[in-house]
């Protein structure tokens, strides 16, 4: 499995190492603007540190779906499928390398934005007035966005991103076993992934709509739900696979 | 023991393999031949554990092929496998992290033969080193079946002779070596069995020793006979 998840890694690590030098970048242009002062490269900096975590973490997870895609439907299938791996561990090893990915991005992301915000907290006294503000806008209440509130809501996000990347696993396998030979499979299989997001947020919304989207409720909840679901979801595409797929 | 019982396989409604019945012993070579899209390659690729057929079974050791036969049959497939980003060395290493049965010893020593250098990027190789390339990663492990799906295509006669000799240092009382190739002369040397497949069909079997003996026919000559429209056989 360790293996597995070693030539998993070696896949995608140019891009994973793509996305750290901007995040680099970005942030020593935020550390240099604070440091000299100069709000509009300091924000700059921060704008570039958002849109780099979001892209980063949207990038490392269509990847590792174009790497499964490409991994089932073209000669290099044998690379995983000849050797004495069952489908169980090679769809694992897949999920895991990306869990560990997204995860330890969205970690290293956010421990970077709560030392970002704390050097500014430092240099610019009346900041957590701005901070405040941020909490009122994004949470509706001042005293929800604490740095708790602000990890949950993290660790949420990243566990809802690992069980749409999982969701996109099955339709990829979906596509290339149960609709393989179908001149529409390629649509076919999105339209199954979009309905699969659009059910489970529904059912979502059913257990979870009554609390508040950052109470502490709502946010543990929501760590066991999508975790659940991810396995749930694993299961089932890994069966397929073991069952169903010819490379 | 490899065996295969009736196994059909079809794709979108093409037959590719159809009702294959085979038996493929220890201590002996196997040669599979027949035209192009005869099933060849298909029912290798199910024997190796990679695409499950629509009917019928293929049984390693009395048991169908599964994950845990992957350890014991080597397969080469015929297209070129390797991840774009692969060195030669790190193809060498793939099989080592994957297979108990590698020798990185072997492997180098192969590698040194077929005058391939371990820091080549696999994307830059010709196809006639890639093709060597295959075959020595390949026959470096020490499988109990190894099945060469046209191991011959794209490499010089000199390379051809180091193939042939890897499978010939290869062969065992305890191995089954399957060989599928469009070069019939240059098998007939090497090869105890011949494996006819024509239309998806099992045509038949023939020890080429007693094609030779008895029939006084060559296993080109059989070849002509099955699949072209040519007279054979004669006085021995």
């Amino acid at each position: 499995m360790l293996n597995l998840m070693k030539y998993e890694f070696r896949k995608s690590w140019k891009m994973k190492g793509f996305v750290l030098c901007f995040t680099a970048f970005f942030e020593l242009m935020f550390l240099f603007g604070v440091f000299s002062m100069n709000e509009d490269v300091w924000s700059v900096g921060v704008f570039g540190l958002i849109l780099t975590t979001i892209c980063g973490l949207f990038l490392i997870g269509v990847y590792s779906i174009h790497v499964l895609s490409k991994d089932i439907n073209t000669k290099q299938s044998y690379m995983l499928f000849m050797t004495p791996n069952s489908s169980y561990k090679i769809l694992g090893s897949k999920v895991l390398e990306n869990c560990g990915s997204v995860f330890l991005s969205g970690m290293f992301f956010m421990a970077l934005a709560m030392a970002d915000i704390m050097i500014l907290v430092v240099k610019y006294e009346d900041i957590q007035g701005i901070i405040d503000m941020l909490g009122l806008i994004i949470t509706g209440n001042r005293e929800a966005f604490t740095y708790q509130t602000f990890v949950m809501a993290g660790l949420d996000t990243v566990l809802s991103w690992v069980y749409l990347i999982c969701v996109g696993y099955l339709a990829v396998v979906i596509c290339a076993t149960l609709l393989n030979g179908n001149k529409f499979n390629g649509l076919l299989s999105f339209i199954a992934f979009i309905v699969i997001a659009i059910l489970v947020d529904k059912l979502h919304d059913g257990l979870f709509g009554v609390y508040y989207v950052f109470s502490s409720v709502r946010l543990v909840s929501n760590v066991g739900f999508y975790v659940v679901l991810t396995a749930i979801i694993y299961f089932i595409t890994a069966w397929i696979m073991e069952n169903k797929l010819s490379v | 023991m490899l065996e295969s019982f009736e196994v059909t396989k079809k794709f979108l409604g093409k037959t590719a393999v159809d009702s294959i019945s085979l038996k493929l012993e220890p201590g002996h070579i196997y040669a599979m031949l027949g035209p192009n899209g005869s099933g060849k390659t298909t029912w290798m690729k199910m024997a190796a554990g990679l695409i499950k057929p629509t009917s019928g079974v293929i049984k390693y050791n009395n048991v169908p092929v599964n994950v845990e036969s992957r350890k014991h049959i080597a397969y080469m497939s015929t297209e070129p496998y390797f991840y774009d980003w692969m060195t030669i060395g790190d193809v060498g290493n793939y099989y080592d992290d994957f297979f108990e049965d590698f020798s990185m010893e072997a492997f180098d020593e192969m590698l040194v033969e077929m005058k391939l250098e371990k820091n080549l990027k696999c994307k830059a190789l010709s196809s006639g080193m890639l093709a060597k390339l295959k075959v020595a990663v390949t026959m470096a492990r020490d499988a109990k079946v190894y099945m060469l799906d046209e191991p011959l295509n794209g490499i010089d006669l000199l390379a051809r002779d180091e193939v042939l000799n890897a499978i010939i240092r290869h062969a065992g009382e305890d191995k089954i070596l399957l060989v599928s190739s469009h070069l019939v002369e240059e098998l007939e040397s090497v090869v105890d069995y011949a494996i006819f497949i024509n239309n998806s069909h099992l045509v038949d079997v023939y020890e080429v020793e007693e094609l030779r003996v008895k029939q006084c026919v060559s296993l080109a000559d059989k070849y002509r006979d099955i699949y072209g429209s040519a007279e054979i056989g004669g006085a021995c």
